[in-house]
């Protein structure tokens, strides 16, 4: 497995093409400021959308109870999976006990994290895409590369081909409308013929048994009310204690997501719609242990908005492939982590920690703090690397001693002045590669501050001679 | 099953949250908002619909009749009978498929958020929920005395203890998974016609 | 006003490679009329370290670092990034001192340059002109750890900041308005090295919105992203100069 720095750098060999994936995600981030700013109450909703995550997920299992009852009571069946194999058993079970073969599936990135869809075309049955950015990746054949637009990174001219090949578009085709309206009816066929819909779930409210969930093209919403089997699938944090609660979340989210006020449809569903069955999968697969963290645990506050990956210097610069894990970005590496120290180990490496994930998050997770924090797991696991490790040995070496420190420093000056510039600003080394190294003063500071010192003391010192002879 | 819910359930009891933990009292009317109606209206637009003030469902009834989705649409289903007449009857079909091919459906909004110009939508009353995202254009009707400035405001108002399915709808479906470039019309609504009446 | 013992806290790559950042920050304090004393055994904060991880090497500079600097009143670093390591992380460190007064105070008396001249000298304006056309860079820890500023992504009041106040007052100067108002570097500390080709990328980019801006000197209160961004221009030939806001300071008075 390549590292980030290795992925972000071959990513950035095509300028034009991550200038233009920047730019698209700043886009986004200045819709999204613009959105915040429209709000008088931002800063302080944030703290409020905090507080009650930290009120219901200090109270899951109450809550969890509480919803999974007003949901039965309202005719869904409740389930829950330890992991993602009990949950990919579980969803494949239901949908053979109604003999569904095709499925209709809205976004979630639950079950991109369970593979889901892998699992189940391995079993016989073939699932759908139904979200326009999804159905892209999948007839592409990639992963997402964003949790909130996870096609990003593809071009309309690639879409085009993609549809050329697979919906059978004209060749050539990147009208952005033109390829949509395509794709709306090549799935509406999809939809009316698929025999179950699967979809994530933003929140679950436990006070009614709700499952919300939020789009902007409507097919979740299709897929959960036109099949007679529907099967929503979430991870156990995303309950809330009440409808009231919505309301926060709901200002949050797309505005933080996408920029937009709300999303066009927010449905709210009590129950199975007459005729149909209805199954809520509930999942842990690892939150608890996330939740059992203390420096770490606000991970599970997430809500999924992406604005901490669009805001991140280093996300929009080497795009959401190069984080081998399957949530990009600074929240995808602090999820990351929990997964696997040593697989990811290069993950919390790439941020700059300038803080703008924790500036932006809507739940105000310390995104930055803890990556720098896992840093430390990283290190303490001995997975920093023998070179890494060496050289920041040695300097601390070189600091802990003023002598050494002086000594050491005197020595780099000297070597960097009398070697000729080629010598380090060149490609083999890292600093070099791109940048120069500034020019090497003679002296230090405390020599000069010495020098300095010493004439303002002689200085004030004649002075003083002075007026006393005077 | 059941043994995974007690291990699950089990597992959460521990945590790691340190601080307060309780339920936070709150309260964040949208200040800025002080003609929700206009604000509404201006939202709706931004969000890709249209929006009209009507004086009453006459004028209301004219306003549909005249405009190009109404006239372009050969299948009309309507709840608003006082706005237009509609010639498919959703609540005689025996199953939401058969009502792929409406091209306009006319319906009742229960609440307008001026914030982000979402309508509540109860559903319970449709024989087929499908029909809200299957319909090719929607006109959504509502009171003027039914906008509220803000969520809070909008979720103080809806009765959930009865509910079964109720949606939020601000403008016509979207996508901008394309290069960001917004296309109207995705899985849902192409075009969304708010008619605030009074 | 009395200020008591302040001690001057000179960043190891500004003793070592940028004394005239270190040297201007001492002429400017005098001018301001403030003794301090700088203790000579320092040597760095151990962020280096600690941004990469090891933090009980950190922990062992960290501790030093306490040491030296206990029995001051306040200590002033021209630095931003410096300045935040010990006042955000040092408790994360230094986990059996963080109770003691002397820890807590060094944490709430330890500040950024700038900010020491708003804060604790009072000082609203500075005499002085800099006739030159300016793109702030304010460097993120000092922006979101410290609050010199409003980043751009936060919706609060105050959105001029401490920095931008004290260069605004210099005559003749005017501070260009760039795509990007704050947008990281791309330095990241050890990021540089470990990340070059994303730090180089995020950095040129950074470079270029100051020149679309029409600026001729970039400005900040960390030299260290000055010593990356000032790389990158070297490398590339470009015509804009970097400075650290002390020197600018320090020029501009009498």
């Amino acid at each position: 497995m390549k590292s980030h720095a290795r992925l972000a750098a071959a990513f950035l060999k095509q300028e034009e093409r991550a200038h233009w994936h920047d730019q698209a995600l700043w886009y986004v981030r200045e819709k999204r400021d613009r959105m915040a700013a429209s709000v008088p109450d931002w800063e302080a909703l944030r703290e409020t959308a905090q507080a009650i995550k930290r009120h219901a997920l200090a109270n899951l299992p109450r809550y969890l109870e509480e919803f999974e009852q007003n949901a039965a009571a309202r005719g869904a069946i409740v389930h829950y999976a330890l992991d993602d194999a009990e949950h990919n058993r579980i969803v494949l079970e239901i949908l053979k006990g109604r003999n569904a073969r095709l499925v209709a599936k809205s976004k979630s990135m639950l079950s991109e994290e369970c593979g889901l869809n892998e699992f189940l075309e391995r079993n016989g049955v073939e699932v759908v895409e139904t979200d326009l950015a999804e159905r892209i990746i999948q007839l592409a054949g990639e992963r997402p590369s964003h949790i909130v637009l996870p096609s990003i990174h593809i071009r309309k001219e690639e879409v085009g081909e993609i549809f050329h090949k697979h919906l059978g578009t004209q060749r050539g085709e990147s009208d952005p409308t033109r390829l949509t309206r395509a794709a709306r009816s090549h799935l509406r066929e999809r939809f009316l013929a698929a025999e179950a819909g699967i979809s994530g779930v933003n929140f679950a409210v436990a006070e009614t048994g709700a499952v919300v969930i939020c789009t902007n093209e409507g097919n979740a919403d299709l897929g959960n009310s036109l099949p007679d089997l529907y099967i929503a699938v979430m991870g156990v944090e995303k309950v809330i204690p009440k409808s009231r609660d919505l309301s926060v979340f709901l200002r949050l989210l797309s505005r933080s997501a996408t920029g937009q006020p709300i999303s066009a449809y927010t449905s709210h569903l009590l129950g199975p719609r007459p005729g149909q069955e209805m199954h809520i999968v509930i999942v842990d697969n690892g939150r608890s242990e996330i939740l059992r963290r203390e420096r770490f645990h606000k991970a599970a506050f997430c809500i999924r908005c992406g604005a901490c990956l669009n805001t991140c210097p280093v996300y929009r610069r080497s795009g959401g492939h190069s984080y081998n894990y399957i949530i990009p970005g600074p929240i995808g590496t602090i999820l990351a982590m929990h997964r696997d120290l040593k697989k990811y180990k290069d993950m919390p490496y790439a941020s700059t920690l300038c803080g703008s994930c924790t500036a932006v998050c809507p739940v105000k997770i310390d995104i930055h703090r803890q990556i720098v924090l896992w840093r430390n797991e990283v290190v303490e696991a001995g997975y920093l690397g023998r070179a890494k490790s060496a050289a920041l040995k040695t300097t601390t070496l070189g600091m802990k001693s003023t002598r050494l420190f002086r000594i050491g420093g005197w020595a780099v000056r000297k070597l960097l002045r009398i070697l000729p510039p080629f010598v380090f600003n060149n490609r083999l080394t890292i600093w070099g590669r791109s940048r120069n190294l500034p020019k090497m003063p003679a002296r230090s500071f405390r020599a000069e501050f010495r020098a300095y010192s010493r004439s303002k003391t002689d200085l004030s010192e004649s002075r003083m001679n002075r007026e006393a002879r005077s | 099953m059941k043994d995974s819910r007690r291990l699950v359930l089990d597992k959460l009891k521990e945590h790691g949250i340190a601080g307060d933990t309780s339920y936070p009292a709150y309260s964040h009317p949208h200040t800025g908002i002080t003609d929700p109606r206009e604000f509404f209206r201006s939202v709706v637009e931004s969000v890709g619909g249209e929006c009209r003030f009507v004086a009453d469902l006459e004028a209301a009834r004219k306003c549909v009749a005249g405009s190009e989705v109404f006239l372009a649409a050969k299948e009309v289903c309507s709840y608003v009978k006082e706005v237009a007449e509609g010639n498919f009857e959703a609540e005689a079909k025996a199953d939401a498929h058969q009502c792929a091919e409406v091209d306009l459906t006319i319906i009742r909004g229960e609440l307008g958020v001026a914030e982000n110009a979402a309508v509540w939508i109860n559903a319970d009353p449709l024989r087929h929920r499908a029909l809200l995202f299957i319909s090719g254009n929607l006109v959504l009707v509502l009171d003027g005395r039914d906008i509220v400035p803000d969520m809070e405001s909008a979720y103080a108002r809806i009765d959930f203890s009865r509910l079964r399915s109720g949606y939020f709808i601000s403008g016509p479906s979207k996508t901008a998974d394309i290069e960001q470039c917004l296309v109207i019309g995705a899985h849902g609504a192409k075009s969304l016609l708010v008619l605030v009446v009074g | 006003m009395s200020l008591g013992r302040v001690g001057l806290f000179i960043p190891c790559y500004i003793d070592q490679v940028y004394p005239r950042v270190g040297m201007a920050t001492v002429r400017l304090l005098k001018k301001l009329g403030v003794s301090f004393e700088f203790p000579e055994d320092q040597t760095c904060c151990g962020q280096p370290q600690f941004n990469s991880g090891c933090f009980k090497d950190a922990a062992k500079l960290a501790g030093k670092m306490f040491r030296i600097f206990k029995d001051f009143d306040w200590v002033v670093c021209p630095s931003g990034s410096c300045t935040g390591m010990v006042r955000e992380y040092y408790e994360l460190l230094l986990e059996r001192d963080k109770d003691r007064y002397e820890f807590k105070h060094l944490v709430s008396h330890t500040f950024e340059l700038c900010e020491f001249l708003v804060d604790v000298l009072k000082v609203e304006t500075i005499d002085g002109s800099f006739p030159h056309k300016v793109g702030l860079h304010q460097s993120c820890h000092g922006l979101r750890g410290l609050g010199l500023g409003v980043p751009s992504e936060q919706v609060l009041p105050g959105r001029t900041g401490k920095v931008r106040r004290l260069l605004e007052s210099l005559r003749g100067i005017e501070i260009v308005t760039t795509d990007r108002s704050d947008e990281c570097c791309g330095f990241g500390g050890t990021f540089s090295v470990f990340e070059g080709a994303v730090s180089s990328f995020i950095g040129r980019d950074r470079i270029k919105d100051y020149e679309r801006a029409g600026a001729e000197v970039i400005v900040s209160y960390d030299v260290s992203c000055l010593m990356h961004l000032d790389g990158l221009i070297c490398r590339d030939k470009r015509l804009l100069k970097v400075m650290h806001i002390a020197e600018i300071l320090d020029g501009a008075v009498a």
